[in-house]
């Protein structure tokens, strides 16, 4: 019996994005700022940055950075700029060769 | 050790700190105030013989078996009715008392079969013990009278039988119903000798009745008319162990009592903080699971999913997986590798699965089913209190007069709780009910919501921002409390930006259909009604605005000064049996154990130190993250514990897609659940009956589950725990782990979270249970939080924080395609995704979900009761049956999500909590319509099951 492996659904919305690179980040990103919006612009822009720093993992950060501003709101997009400004994530995981460093 | 009936004082405790000496039989004995002569006399170690009363029942004295006399009172009192009083004199024994008892003795033998011999009850029966108690030695009357010894046997309950004729008609079954539990399904029917209990209207049985089978009246019984079936199928118990329930956030201790390594019946331990002695029937009956034919015991693997299942030995699994883990990692990375920990394992085994994803796999891409679930509590708490906690203890309830329950359903999803609160309503407590739907508390017996806020789902914040206006421009607010314990500055915004004119009732009433007067009223009611309580569950936290929302919720506790004392506070009711402990134990990607962020160079430096391993500083994936990674390619592997992401996680088809593409799904559980139909790997659990360590209740208490059989998962005494499971793979790759027992993991835990330092086994084995935190500040635990001051910051020592939550609208909109809304929600008999329950007779009360619609939305659809629906959305579409009710409003509906052929998870949206990606699995935008049969995805889902599911025979060389 091949193919026990069903396929995707088809999203009738393709363009909300379903994988990292497109508009799901976007998405994201957007709805933070949004949240903060009533504190500010200025608040809004710090506490949006802030939570990306704290809450997204690094290939998120990165994939934001590199995305195009234009495709966000201006909060959210002035946020990516002030992690971009930050250097605020670690692009590679420490070298951890755990077998030989675990407790035991 | 030997089996013995916990002990029973005959009434209830007064809990009064005075004490009163009184003489009973000649010796002088000191108890607490307003206690009745009976318990007086059982805690001084003399018992009165009795029927009618037992300790969690107040005294009925319709028995009379208890009489006494005493000094200076006429006639012969009823030792249960009769309180103490400083100086009394009672005696408890002459010649005239032990005839009056032997008289009333003999008249309730008369009326019952004397087959005591081959009754289950044997030795086990209060009936036998009083007749031997007041020397009945033979029965005058004969069986010729009006009696109930021709009634036949009420089976009708999967879980327990009723006998008339075995019963004495000493109603404790009726009052632990009514008062215990709540009820009031039972009553006695007729009079006189003919009496007896009946369940509902005549002509109903157990089943057919309101009965919820919580078994209240099951334990309350002195005979064998009720009682559980088990024990007659088994036998007696011979043995008993203190546990806790691993279905749902109360934690409800109970006596697992054993014949041999059989587990005859779970009964509810009086001395539990958290049940007091009651139960629900989840935990008190649906525990057939265990022993259940579909539970995989064996480990198993195969090269890919469309392959059968080969079964292996623990090793052969093990270096499978290991090999499979080590060369993903090498091949990309460790941020490819993550692991979901389960909320229904114990603390010790979550904190080691994160364990070995952060020190093993190198990643912090570890994450729980708490996402899903209550992670808005989390940040929304910690945000304005400091802590991700409930602050209150479930006692806190009896002091509460008004209590605000909003998205949450406690008689289905809580129940044990949800009786103590009905109790505490009955008393007098006001109750507002904030949901869509009207749940059972609205209306039930001797119980009516003053206020119902039925509001529009999705429009949590506007209804708690509304009620924050009229609370502040009102002039409601506790300002000397704000003042004293909050940041006044943040106040001021807050209350400036809730003042605004957009803000009130009745601007708001546009988008929440409440009307502004309800609103209004119940502001009113909450913030000057006493004491005033919170209590909510995922109705508020899985939606786009969950973590605004309970920040809303600690926004006007502040406010109205509700927060640190008993009878108020913000409680979380959690779903599953230990979502505080996972989230405790560091499960989310971010932080560490006790919620420090993996940021924190200090915090990672004491973990680092004692693991010997550099720790990622960087946070991981959370769930939806990792899925949408494992589609893009950069997330290959995963080790799920006791989770099934494919059915419980909205956007099934997204979920499946993302397993789909990884190469190493590990799947640790009892059962080939739908998520292993993606996996590579099967490795067997056990259940909470077969392993030690501890759970965390939804008020911060931790409670020790105890081993009472063997794991079933390998050859006896060759079985393995899940936390020997999850060491195990850790060896498998290199990690040389050598714990010997649970306590060390503990022992682990405290040494590294400040918030657990006091805690281990040995201690919660002295003290029953604790509420963390447990450190030098608090020895002996909190039962309730903030009671000197809000604990925000790294020092704890910051004061409360309003946060301004603007209602932003969910952008899952209705429209003219979909335009119902679609809720979801769980009923009692059934718990989560059903792995478990379902495997249970508890299918007898729920054998599939329902969609409910409002009659007018019905009737424009043609659609009547038990009619086969179409539930279609933007993301999927199903099939279920129709149940038409007014209980939902009319353009809402609502279903369940217990059983895997419906998928209600097909429809729901990816929609998430802006704050923590937690799904919003409240409000989906649908369209109902007649159908003819199962959609192309429930009948090729069938298929694909069952082949997911094949297990080759047992011949080597596959
Ligand atoms: S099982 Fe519970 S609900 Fe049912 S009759 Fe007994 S006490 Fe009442
Ligand atoms: S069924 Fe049991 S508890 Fe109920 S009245 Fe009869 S003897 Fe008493
Ligand atoms: S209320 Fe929850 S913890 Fe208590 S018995 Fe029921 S399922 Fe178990
Ligand atoms: S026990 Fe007191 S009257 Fe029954």
């Amino acid at each position: 019996m091949p193919g026990v492996r069903p396929a995707p659904a088809a999203s009738p919305l393709p363009n909300r994005g379903n994988s990292m690179n497109s508009g799901r980040l976007r998405y994201m990103a957007d709805q933070i700022a949004r949240n903060f919006a009533a504190g500010g612009e200025a608040a809004a822009i710090a506490a949006t940055a802030e939570h990306i720093r704290l809450f997204w993992d690094p290939r998120m950060k990165a994939a934001i950075l590199a995305d195009d501003r234009n495709a966000l709101s201006p909060v959210a997009a002035a946020a990516v700029d002030r992690l971009a400004g930050q250097g605020a994530w670690h692009g590679s995981a420490p070298d951890s060769s755990c077998a030989s460093k675990a407790d035991g | 050790m030997g089996y013995e009936r916990q002990p029973d004082f005959g009434t209830p405790a007064t809990g009064s700190p005075d004490t009163v000496t009184l003489r009973i039989d000649g010796r002088d004995v000191t108890v607490p105030a307003g206690v009745s002569v009976m318990r007086a006399a059982a805690l001084a170690g003399s018992a009165i013989p009795r029927l009618c009363a037992t300790d969690n029942l107040s005294a009925f004295g319709s028995c009379r078996l208890c009489l006494v006399e005493v000094e200076g009172m006429k006639g012969t009192p009823a030792s249960c009715t009769t309180p103490v009083a400083e100086g009394m004199v009672v005696r408890t024994r002459t010649q005239r008392l032990e005839k009056l008892r032997r008289g009333v003795m003999e008249l309730y033998i008369s009326d019952h079969p004397l087959d005591c011999l081959t009754c289950s009850a044997n030795g086990d029966c209060e009936l036998q013990d009083q007749a031997a108690a007041v020397g009945l030695r033979d029965v005058r009357y004969g069986h010729a009278g009006e009696n109930h010894l021709g009634l036949s046997v009420d089976r009708s309950n999967p879980y327990f039988a009723f006998d008339p004729a075995k019963c004495v008609v000493c109603s404790r079954c009726v009052r632990a119903c009514d008062e215990v539990q709540g009820t009031f399904a039972l009553t006695i029917a007729g009079r006189g000798f003919a009496s007896t209990v009946s369940a509902g209207q005549a002509g109903d049985d157990f089943l057919g009745s309101e009965c919820v089978s919580c078994g209240a009246c099951v334990q309350a019984c002195p005979t064998a008319a009720l009682q559980e079936k088990t024990v007659e199928d088994i036998g007696k118990p011979e043995r008993a162990v203190v546990t806790t329930c691993a279905y749902c956030g109360v934690g409800c201790t109970f006596r697992a009592e054993m014949r041999g390594q059989q587990l005859v019946r779970m009964v509810p331990w009086k001395d539990g903080k958290a049940n007091r002695g009651h139960s629900c029937v989840k935990g008190r009956f649906a525990w057939g699971y265990a022993n259940h034919r579909d539970r995989i015991t064996s480990p198993m693997i195969r090269e890919a999913v469309d392959r059968p299942w080969r079964e292996v030995s623990w090793d052969e699994a093990l270096s499978f997986a290991a090999g499979r883990l080590k060369a993903i990692k090498a091949r990309y990375g460790a941020r490819a590798l993550g692991g979901i920990t389960s909320s229904r394992c114990t603390n010790e085994e979550t904190f080691l699965v994160q364990k070995l994803v952060r020190a093993g796999f190198g990643t912090n891409n570890v994450d729980t089913c708490a996402r899903v679930c209550h992670s808005p509590t989390g940040y929304g708490l910690k945000t304005t209190f400091g802590a991700s906690a409930g602050t209150q203890d479930f006692d806190s309830v009896m002091q509460a007069d008004v209590i605000i329950v909003m998205g949450a359903n406690p008689t289905d999803a809580h129940p044990v709780f949800a009786s103590r609160m009905k109790r505490r309503l009955r008393q007098g407590a006001r109750l507002i009910v904030i949901d869509p739907r009207r749940i059972d508390l609205v209306r039930s017996p001797h119980i009516e919501a003053a206020h119902h806020l039925a509001l529009q789902p999705g429009t949590n914040v506007a209804v708690l921002t509304a009620m924050a206006h009229v609370v502040v421009t009102e002039g409601l607010t506790d300002e000397d409390f704000i003042r004293e314990r909050c940041e006044w500055d943040a106040y001021q915004d807050w209350a400036g930006f809730v003042s605004d004119a957009r803000h009130s009732p009745e601007a708001l009433a546009a988008v929440t259909r409440v009307p502004a007067e309800t609103v209004r009223a119940a502001a009113r009611l909450y913030a000057t009604g006493g004491n005033s309580a919170i209590y909510y569950g995922l109705g508020v936290t899985e939606h786009s605005q969950g973590s605004s929302t309970v920040m809303a919720i600690a926004n006007l506790a502040m406010a109205t000064g509700n927060i640190g004392r008993a009878g108020v506070g913000v409680n979380p009711l959690r779903g599953q049996n230990n979502v505080q402990g996972s989230c405790d134990m560091g499960s989310f990607p971010h932080e560490l154990s006790g919620y420090r962020h993996i940021s924190d160079a200090s915090v990672r430096a004491l973990f680092e130190q004692d693991w010997g391993v550099a720790l990622d500083p960087e946070p991981g994936l959370r769930i939806p993250n990792m899925l949408d990674a494992a589609i893009d390619g950069s997330f290959r592997a995963i080790y799920i514990q006791g989770e099934d992401i494919l059915q419980s996680d909205p956007d099934t088809a997204h979920v499946a897609a993302g397993l789909a593409a990884m190469d190493c799904v590990i799947v640790h559980d009892l059962f080939l659940n739908e998520t292993a139909a993606y996996a590579h790997v099967f490795l067997p659990g056990s259940t909470f009956l077969e392993k030690d360590g501890t759970f965390t209740n939804a008020e911060r208490r931790i409670q020790l589950v105890r081993k009472v059989m063997e794991p079933a998962n390998g050859p006896d005494g060759q079985g393995l725990a899940d936390w020997q499971v999850t060491q195990a793979l850790a060896n498998a790759m290199g990690l040389g782990w050598n714990y010997t027992h649970p306590c060390e993991i503990m022992d682990e835990i405290a040494r590294l979270t400040p918030a657990f330092a006091g805690v281990s086994h040995a201690r919660l084995e002295e003290a029953g249970s604790l509420q963390w935190p447990v450190n030098d500040a608090c020895p002996a635990g909190l039962p309730i939080m903030h009671a000197e001051g809000f604990v925000r910051g790294p020092d704890g020592k910051g004061k409360g924080r309003f946060v301004v939550t603007d209602y932003v609208p969910t952008d899952e909109k209705t429209g003219p395609r979909y335009p119902l809304l679609l809720t979801t929600g769980r009923i009692l008999s059934q718990y989560n995704v059903g792995t478990q329950t379902r495997r249970t007779a508890n299918v007898v009360w729920h054998d599939e979900d329902l969609l409910e619609i409002h009659p007018s939305d019905a009737e424009n659809r043609g659609i009547r009761t038990g009619d086969r629906v179409r539930l279609a959305s933007r993301k999927g579409e199903t099939t279920l049956r129709a149940e038409i009710t007014d209980r939902v409003a009319p353009g809402v509906v609502y279903t369940t999500f217990h059983h895997p052929g419906t998928q209600a998870n097909v429809v729901t949206t990816e929609f998430s909590d802006w704050a923590t990606n937690c799904p919003e699995y409240k409000v989906t935008a649908v369209q109902v319509t007649l159908s003819n049969g199962p959609t192309q995805w429930q009948e090729d889902y069938a298929g694909r099951a069952a082949g997911a599911r094949r297990i080759a025979a047992a011949e080597p060389g596959e």
